[in-house]
């Protein structure tokens, strides 16, 4: 069933790759524009080639989330484009495989904090506006189970994603009744990867 | 050399972290502190290495594949 994102336009952050390359795919194949955000500027480039969509339809933006100043930079690139913006993906993050509490080293807590949650938060700070101003938005904020029941392998990867559903439920409290709708996903009972990646996108 | 070598080490080892280097060396030399010749070797060679890396590099080539980059990267040096 196509169509369900004609004339919608998103922002997917993480999208040169992975859940964000084929949240680009299904987005663009749903009727949206799409803007492919990610700081690995070649495998946006990629994902785009795979859209076999238009210059008008999609755009690619290099950004690294952490960056406020480049964040702003993508959302006001957005509207200037595509005059608007109707959704968020948050799927920027990092995994960094850390030792256990007492020998994770600062420098890997921080990295993965920046990325995972100080950029997440970044990316809502700067397009909650423009959808506020246009009356609805939707914001898809991309967590995992490791953020519930926790991972041994990654603390710091863990706790940041815990981070993602927390500012999930506050920033819907103070936004949805504004129009703009705030979930988050994760895995729990789902059976595969490609089931997990349709159902982030059918829970928009 | 040695904090490029280690950071090489584990991009090597750690998928997750070899992206961090690969799409952000700049950030990461700034974290770890890096010499200008040291964010040299780290953005120019040891990126070139890391990305012609398979993903991920199987658990027994780990060590085969550090020893192999850190001799490249300080014969360049």
């Amino acid at each position: 069933m196509a169509g369900r994102l004609d004339d919608k336009v998103a922002i997917v952050t993480g999208g040169g790759s992975g859940i964000g390359r084929v949240t680009c795919q299904r987005f663009v194949n749903e009727g949206a524009k799409v803007v492919i955000a990610d700081r690995n500027r070649s495998g946006a480039e990629d994902t785009r080639a795979l859209l076999e969509s238009g210059d008008d339809d999609t755009a690619v933006s290099v950004v690294d989330v952490a960056d406020a100043t480049q964040v702003q930079l993508m959302v006001d690139q957005t509207v200037s484009k595509f005059g608007k913006l109707d959704v968020l993906v948050n799927g920027a993050a990092i995994l960094i495989r850390t030792p256990p509490l007492v020998e994770v080293q600062e420098i890997d807590w921080d990295l993965t904090m920046d990325t995972n949650l100080k950029g997440l938060f970044h990316c809502c700070k700067y397009a909650i506006p423009p959808m506020v101003a246009n009356g609805s938005g939707s914001i898809v904020n991309i967590s995992s189970m490791s953020g519930v029941r926790g991972v041994a392998y990654s603390l710091p990867y863990a706790v940041s994603k815990a981070g993602v559903i927390h500012l999930t439920k506050v920033a819907a409290g103070q936004y949805t009744s504004r129009g703009t709708g705030n979930g988050t996903p994760y895995g729990q009972g789902w059976p595969s990867r490609r089931d997990r990646q349709s159902d982030i996108v059918v829970s928009i | 050399m040695d904090k490029v070598i280690e950071i090489t080490n584990r991009a090597v080892a750690d998928y997750g972290f070899r992206q961090a280097v690969l799409y952000g060396s700049a950030d990461i030399a700034r974290r770890w502190g890096l010499t200008g010749p040291e964010q040299e070797a780290l953005e120019g060679m040891a990126v070139e290495l890391l990305s012609a890396l398979p993903i991920p590099v199987p658990p027994e080539d780990v060590a085969v594949e550090q020893s192999r980059l850190e001799a490249l990267i300080r014969a360049t040096r």
